[in-house]
């Protein structure tokens, strides 16, 4: 009994890891359909800066929101600068994206060397608490908390604001939503950019259990894409249910199957999409 | 007006200045010799970048203090990273034989590197050194002279140990999926069993797993867990067996590289309490130590963290030894004998190799990760003095 109940936190929250690092994909490709591949290279930004400015300031709330921020910037001046004079086809914006992943991946080789590296817990979330007979870290209880929560603000903002109305207007047809006299170049601007925000705390958040490593980004953008590609393009609540899915095979896949652990990620991936190739909640298109 | 004269006497000084540029200059010796190469093959990106980088750091350390040249030969360098692939390491390792013509070969540090490149190594005949110990076959080749432990054995004394001294009857195995992971365990399993332990579980992770959490849980309580694992990887592991309370309820043994130096700082109060076994410790109280410690300190402003600094500063003496023995001689057939023969004084203490088994001859030490002065730090436990390798 209590070995199940340990997988499924543990497989919980690496499910709610996975969708806060994955909804910033959910929200650039899944909603405004931009081919972001430099989505795991924002995680890893925010992940180096936050351990970085952890490392000389002493508080993680400093480092937390120094990673965000820089992570904000640079998918800000990307935006602006390169993608919004780049065509709206996936080709020309994989390449773009693709290569300021691998700068960013090679920048960050270059200042912080090739160790990987952990991000400290915060000190009120170091201890183990005992749940049900289970001792389980309370960090990760709180990664489970701060998921859901996540969830919760970006449906409402999707659902029941009027910016969420007009990001899903712009997604659906952008030159009508222009024509209604939606600024669609903003909102892009806007939505890329807490993209890549989200995509940062996704990297702080995951900073004490998996840390950053040379080609976090490469990893990161994988298990994104399995999460957004499973739950459907354009729903974010098929984002976080896809999450769900993966992070419960995976962890269990693992405990009890340890020699097929490169297998338990994908294999349910491709099972997925074999019986619904739109994902499970992507819109028949 | 006779024109040719300048022009001969022009020609004159361009002939003189070419035999002079050409002639090449007489050494004190009085002859030329071409530098000998040492070859780096380390895994410079990756789980185990930290302590790769920190030995080749203690292997230029003796560089150094050699000025560049031992018995009258110049040494040169040349350091490439195989980045923990097997594949780069083969690449690499083409390059540094075939391109560069290295006379010696150090590295490379990664079991499974190491049996990717061994049979090339074996048939070019370059004297070789791997960076760290290694498993028995995959060093099978006569010109493979291992400066450390034999992984199966190392891991078979801490078997007999954890069940004869430190009274455990059952453990679990959760060790790194890849050559020195799977030898050191079993080379445990063997020891442990033999001496009447139990193994309940066996878990081999693949190298460089995000979270570890699914393979620590459900594991009974007082048994102690056997892990070999490396580098970033081995930090996971201790952090989050920790934050799952094992720290005190699982008692944690491996071999020196799980809680290495490096690592300890990364890990913190996580680590207390592992039992480690090691043939080099910073504490080791003879001359050679107590200067190689005080040397490094005042080369990198640090002192030496962990074993593997120490290692790459005694590969170093390892060669200088032999170069000394064959008066700068590295023609492979004159080399290799002499890094076998080597019987010389280290910071590790003596050491010399069986010249069958390619393996030296040790001082083990078993140590216990402590709180020394509020940080984690090594107590001796017990030492076994000059092992035979297996």
């Amino acid at each position: 009994m209590s070995f199940w109940l340990y997988q499924l936190l543990a497989g919980l929250s690496f499910a709610m890891l996975l969708f806060i690092s994955s909804a910033g994909l959910a929200l650039i490709f899944g909603v405004m359909r931009v081919l972001n591949l430099a989505h795991g290279a924002f995680y890893a930004v925010g992940a180096w800066v936050a351990i970085a400015l952890a490392g000389w300031t002493g508080s993680l709330l400093l480092a937390a929101m120094g990673g965000i921020a820089t992570a904000m910037a640079i998918g800000f001046a990307i935006e602006r600068i390169l993608l919004s004079r780049t065509p709206a086809e996936e080709l020309p914006q994989a390449l773009l994206t693709f290569g300021i992943m691998l700068m960013l991946g090679d920048l960050a080789l270059w200042i912080w060397g090739g160790t990987p590296r952990t991000l400290a817990r915060p000190e009120w979330l170091s201890g183990p608490v005992r749940v049900a007979g289970i001792v389980f870290p309370s960090y990760r209880l709180f990664v489970i908390a701060l998921g859901v929560t996540i969830a919760g603000l970006l449906w409402y903002l999707q659902a029941r604001t009027r910016i969420g109305t007009m990001i899903r207007a712009a997604a659906d047809d952008a030159e009508t939503a222009r024509g209604v006299g939606i600024n669609v170049p903003r909102l892009s601007s806007g939505v890329f950019t807490v993209g890549a925000g989200l995509a940062a705390l996704g990297g702080i958040v995951g900073g004490p259990i998996i840390g950053v490593h040379v080609g976090t980004e490469l990893d990161v953008l994988l298990l994104s894409f399995v999460v957004v590609i499973i739950g459907g393009l354009g729903s974010l609540a098929g984002s976080f249910v896809g999450a769900i899915v993966v992070g419960l095979v995976d962890t269990l896949g693992k405990a009890l199957l340890p020699d097929f652990a490169l297998f338990t990620l994908f294999a349910p991936m491709a099972l997925i999409l074999a019986l619904r190739p739109t994902g499970l909640f992507g819109r028949q298109q | 007006m006779d024109r040719s004269l300048p022009r001969r006497s022009f020609g004159m000084k361009i002939a003189a200045m070419m035999i002079a540029a050409l002639t090449k200059p007489m050494t004190a010796r009085g002859q030329a010799v071409a530098p000998l190469k040492i070859g780096v093959l380390a895994s410079l990106t990756g789980s185990v970048a930290d302590v790769n980088a920190g030995e080749v750091k203690g292997l230029r350390l003796r560089m150094k203090q050699l000025v560049g040249q031992v018995a009258g030969r110049k040494i040169e360098l040349v350091v490439e990273d195989d980045a923990g692939d097997p594949n780069t390491g083969v690449v690499k390792v083409q390059k540094l034989i075939d391109r560069d013509r290295v006379d010696v070969l150090v590295g490379p540090f990664l079991g499974h590197v190491m049996a990717a490149v061994q049979d090339y190594i074996g048939r070019k005949g370059v004297p070789t050194l791997p960076l760290v110990g290694q498993t028995p076959e995959n060093v099978r080749h006569a010109n493979i002279v291992v400066p450390s432990w034999n992984s199966a054995q190392l891991g078979r004394m801490m078997g007999e140990y954890a069940a004869k001294k430190l009274g455990q009857r059952n453990a679990v195995i959760v060790s790194s999926k890849y050559s020195f992971g799977t030898r050191v365990s079993e080379g445990f399993r063997a020891g442990f069993t033999a001496a009447g332990g139990k193994i309940r579980q066996e878990v081999y992770v693949p190298l460089g797993t995000a979270d570890w959490a699914p393979f620590i849980g459900g594991l009974p309580e007082g048994t102690a867990m056997f892990s070999a694992v490396p580098g970033a990887d081995a930090i996971k592991l201790v952090r989050t067996r920790h934050e799952f309370g094992q720290r005190d309820s699982l008692p944690l043994l491996g071999p020196i590289s799980t809680v290495d130096g490096m690592l300890l700082p990364a890990m913190g109060e996580a680590a207390l309490g592992t039992v480690a076994v090691t043939h080099y410790l910073d504490d080791i109280d003879i001359p050679e130590n107590v200067r190689f410690i005080e040397d490094f300190r005042r080369e990198y402003g640090q002192r030496p963290t962990g074993y593997y600094e120490a290692l790459g500063y005694t590969i170093g003496l390892v060669i200088e030894a032999a170069l000394r023995a064959t008066r700068g001689r590295s023609e492979p057939a004159i080399l290799l004998p002499a890094l076998k023969a080597v019987d010389i004084p280290t910071p590790q203490g003596r050491l010399r190799f069986d010249p069958d088994k390619r393996y030296p001859y040790l001082d083990y030490y078993f140590v216990k990760v402590a709180d020394k002065g509020g940080k984690p730090a090594y107590r001796i436990l017990d030492v076994l003095r000059n092992v035979r390798p297996d």
